[in-house]
């Protein structure tokens, strides 16, 4: 394997990984806009989704597609349950509570889990066959990874219609700018808001689906894949819909190159030192410019 | 249409408004006046279900709405175009008044919305260059515009503005009062609040002045616009800091 | 809460444990600790190694107990935390008269009960892979401050590294990469490769590490490949023992993979699905045990501890299995040798000679309180779900 293949692999490889930040960072971005709260459960949306897939597609052998719809709108309902019951019930409507809230139903969401599936880390088929495919450039992926990129470019695309086409989406946006012009106009915010914690449930069970074939899923899986989105959720611009993606991506590929090209015992440190850089330079992340153009 | 009766409000343990009675008839305007902290936007936002009232009952065609959530207030018809504009900034102006008539969203309302799109684009003409450029960069004139453009597109049976000529250039002034008089032509109950009272009087059918969270005066709006008081406090005729600008 | 239920769960378990048995415990049971990783990271491993010892104390308590005497187990989760092991061994010890200890699962936790039980002066015998139990000092000052109290029953992970350089020397595998966990464990396994391959003429060209909880480990993988290896081993437990089998199929990568120690276990076909086909590692004999010549003199045990273990349980047992069943064994030969007596359990322990356990023959010395070699560790092959045993 010459060089050049070399760099090919590590750039594939950092476009899935990346692919999949993207999505979580997606996640976070929307909840945040919708009520200005980082949800730390955002993690455990991603676990549940890889085991809800589990359970159909292994346990049950369900249909693959069906459970895949089935894990995304349970995860869904997951999330709205949240909004409706402790987010929308809290006594302080103080954002540090509320975060510290999720915090809190994490840890229930991640218990609960735990006693439901165990602790054990569980396989799940991958969507099409794991025979491996050569690419052009060089480089290989199985496909599975193109499922990911696919799912991944899908999902933006659907997103990205809905918050630019659609009159919910233009609501959902004109609540995370200003709230109170959005009651005025009719828009029930509490409506929205349950809205964005559903939309970021199916968006984290996404993940945690297209991912499961290739990483094997458990009841905690969701903790490093929430940091990292985080991360690129922040690295791109904290509640900027570009910004997620393009933090995913260079998250992914920071990662892969780091670790193919540099040293693979320091590449988390490669990858944050480089997200430490950027906010060092530029606070608000790459795309961020402060209050201005969110989700 | 609406009837106001006995209405307070506290604001962090301070008294906003005390014991507020008025009402409006339908196709009227109707001018609410007075200075800084006198209460209007407070009045207006109790009427839009933004904050709730400490006691009193705000009656809409004979239904009291004082506990209805926001959205639903507005499903009535009733609605507000906000003081400071509080337009969705980095969304594009199209976008604005799309969401105008959120409140009228659904299929069989469609082509009835781009019909008053076209109206809106009709009386604001420089809107319609901007169409598709983010609120945000408007000018102070043309975000007013855009406010009032957006609260029509809801199809208001009660309009609230909350002084719609703050910070405006006399010329720009001019402009939204006379669509103000035309919607009174088309039928459109106005309710109207402004520190800028000679405008006020001018168009309005009948006034409040309200001072310190208090109805001072009431009356028709000629009446107002003789009486001496008015005058003195209101219309420049003494150093009073509220006057025509 | 999460505690508070586990809790629930173990007494239900000790308590159908109880009324399954069909001899009911007079007052004067023997009692010993079971300490186990029954949640956390650990917990596949501690909940088999529990089932276990529970078998062996069944077995025991079937055939009429110690001198008429039932042992009884007095069971505590370490939740694969060294703090709340200790807590949990302390508990233990408070509200019970134990007379041993087994366990605990993880070396983690291991290390941190060490120093406590050396103090109390408690004969336990771990399951923990990590030889660092024995050979470390506990007085950091004093290098032959050595436990005197602490035993345990899985062959060294030194022993296993051997193995595997062995097997490779045989087959010609010269050059190779090794890719290891970036933490305790994985680390453990480098220092054993650089001491471990150079006696059997491997030499290590390339060495990479990961996250435990990373999901994909192509960048090197690539890496590795690109010095061209004849054969590559992973070093670690986890998911990422499937990640990296799944990776090398999708590289197209042809050296052969092996595995640790810990790999055997049914949980590796749960993360590898079927990219795990023809990954090699060391194990104890306890999954191939059918295959093993007639003339193995452990093949009965095994053959008949794994049919029990599948009666009762109702799967097949892994490779650490072998650790907590052998660990019961020996403690319970030692009671039944010693009386229900500390000092003279350990000193009965410490004397256990060709001892033919599950995981091997055991041979414990004053020096050697594991008493396993590479003898007694059979290099396998994952196929087709299960495992074959290789020469």
């Amino acid at each position: 394997m010459d060089f050049s293949q070399q760099i090919a692999q590590y750039i594939v490889t950092g476009l899935t990984i990346g692919a999949i930040y993207a999505i979580v960072a997606m996640g976070f971005n929307i909840i945040h806009n919708a009520t200005g709260i980082v949800n730390f459960a955002q993690c455990e949306f991603i676990s549940l989704g890889g085991m809800f897939m589990y359970s159909l597609v292994v346990l049950f052998k369900v249909n693959l597609i069906i459970s895949f719809f089935i894990s995304t709108a349970g995860v869904a309902l997951i999330g709205a349950l949240i909004e409706i019951g402790p987010i929308r019930h809290a006594r302080s409507k103080e954002i540090i509570v509320l975060i510290f809230l999720t915090i809190g139903l994490s840890e229930v969401l991640r218990g609960t889990a735990q006693e439901v599936w165990g602790t054990d880390n569980v396989g799940v088929p991958a969507f099409s066959g794991e025979n491996p495919i050569h690419l052009l450039g060089g480089g290989t992926i199985v496909p599975q990874h193109i499922w990911i990129f696919a799912i991944t470019v899908l999902v933006m695309l659907l997103l990205h219609y809905f918050f630019k086409k659609t009159l919910m989406g233009k609501a959902m946006r004109a609540t995370a700018v200003n709230r109170r012009a959005a009651a005025l106009a009719g828009i029930s915010v509490n409506r929205m808001t349950l809205f964005s914690f559903a939309f970021s449930g199916a968006l984290g069970a996404v993940a945690g689906i297209i991912i499961a074939p290739i990483s094997t899923t458990s009841y905690d899986t969701g903790i490093m894949l929430g940091l990292k989105g985080f991360a690129a959720a922040i690295l791109g611009g904290y509640g900027n819909f570009a910004g997620a993606i393009l933090g995913g991506v260079i998250l992914g590929l920071l990662e892969s190159l780091g670790a193919g090209l540099v040293s693979s015992q320091y590449k988390d440190a490669i990858a944050f030192s480089v997200l430490l850089l950027v906010l060092f330079l530029k606070p608000t992340g790459i795309m961020g410019y402060g209050e201005a153009e969110r989700v | 249409m609406l009837k106001i009766d006995g209405i307070s409000s506290h604001y962090g343990g301070v008294q906003a408004l005390d014991d507020i009675s008025l009402f409006q008839r339908e196709g009227e305007i109707l001018a609410l006046i007075g200075g800084n902290g006198a209460g209007k936007t407070t009045l207006l936002n109790l009427i839009s279900g933004i904050i709730r009232p400490s006691c009193g009952k705000i009656l809409f065609k004979g239904e009291n709405i004082v506990s209805f959530p926001p959205e639903r207030i507005v499903e009535l018809g009733i609605i507000q175009v906000p003081e400071g504009r509080h337009l969705f900034g980095p969304l594009t102006v199209r976008e604005n008044l799309e969401l105008g008539a959120y409140r009228r969203r659904g299929k069989h309302n469609k082509k009835k919305i781009s019909e008053d799109f076209k109206y809106i684009l009709q009386l604001f003409p420089v809107l319609e260059k901007r169409l598709n450029q983010r609120a945000e960069t408007l000018s102070g004139g043309e975000q007013q515009m855009l406010a009032i453009g957006r609260g029509l597109m809801g199809k208001p049976v009660l309009l609230l503005l909350d002084e719609p000529s703050l910070g405006l250039a006399p010329l720009v002034i001019q402009e939204i009062i006379s669509v103000i008089e035309r919607l009174r032509k088309e039928g459109t109950t106005v309710l109207l609040v402004e520190q800028n009272a000679r405008a006020a009087l001018r168009i309005s059918d009948r006034a409040y002045v309200l001072e310190t969270g208090k109805i001072w005066l009431h009356g028709t709006a000629s009446d107002l616009l003789g009486t001496v008081e008015v005058k003195r406090a209101y219309l420049g005729q003494d150093s009073m800091a509220f006057s025509i600008r | 809460m999460k505690r508070k239920f586990l809790m629930i769960v173990a007494g239900a378990l000790a308590v159908s444990f109880m009324l399954g048995s069909p001899l009911c415990y007079s007052a004067e049971s023997i009692k010993i600790a079971g300490i186990f990783a029954l949640s956390g990271r650990g917990a596949h491993i501690g909940t088999s190694q529990r089932d276990a010892v529970i078998l062996a104390i069944d077995d025991v308590n079937q055939k009429g107990g110690i001198n008429g005497r039932m042992l009884e187990m007095v069971m505590g989760d370490t939740e694969s935390n060294p703090t709340k092991a200790v807590m949990a061994l302390k508990k233990v010890l408070e509200s019970q008269d134990v007379v041993a200890i087994i366990g605990p699962t993880l070396t983690g936790t291991a290390m941190a009960m060490r120093g406590f039980i050396e103090k109390e002066k408690i004969p336990t015998f771990m399951h923990s892979g990590g030889d660092v139990i024995l050979k470390a000092p506990l007085d950091k000052k004093d290098p032959t401050s050595l436990p005197k109290w602490t035993f345990k029953s899985p062959y060294k992970a030194a022993d296993a590294m051997g193995k595997i350089c062995q097997y490779m020397s045989k087959h010609g595998i010269k050059n190779i990469g090794f890719l290891y966990s970036n933490e305790g464990f994985g680390k453990d396994g480098l220092k054993n490769v650089m001491v471990q391959a150079p006696k059997y003429g491997v030499t290590v060209v390339a060495q990479e590490a990961f996250q435990p909880k990373d999901i994909d480990i192509t960048a090197q993988l690539t890496r590795i490949n690109a010095k061209n290896v004849d054969g590559i081993i992973a070093w670690t437990v986890g998911p990422a023992m499937g990640i990296i089998a799944k990776n090398i199929k999708q590289l197209g990568i042809k050296a052969p993979l092996f595995e640790c120690h810990g790999a055997g276990d049914p949980i590796f076909w749960k993360v590898a699905g079927t990219a795990g086909e023809g990954v090699m590692m060391p194990s104890t004999k306890i999954v191939v045990g059918d295959q093993l010549p007639d003339t193995d003199i452990q093949k009965k045990k095994i053959l008949d501890y794994v049919k029990a273990y599948k009666e009762k349980f109702n799967h097949e047992p892994g490779t650490m299995v072998a650790y907590g069943a052998d660990a019961a064994f020996i403690v319970i030969d030692a009671i039944k040798k010693a009386g229900p007596d500390r000092a003279k359990i350990r000193d009965a322990i410490e004397n256990t000679k060709g001892y033919v356990g599950i995981s091997g023959i055991y041979n414990i010395s004053p020096q050697d309180h594991n008493g396993l070699s590479m003898k007694d560790i059979v290099m396998i092959k994952a196929t087709k779900g299960s495992w074959t045993l290789l020469d």
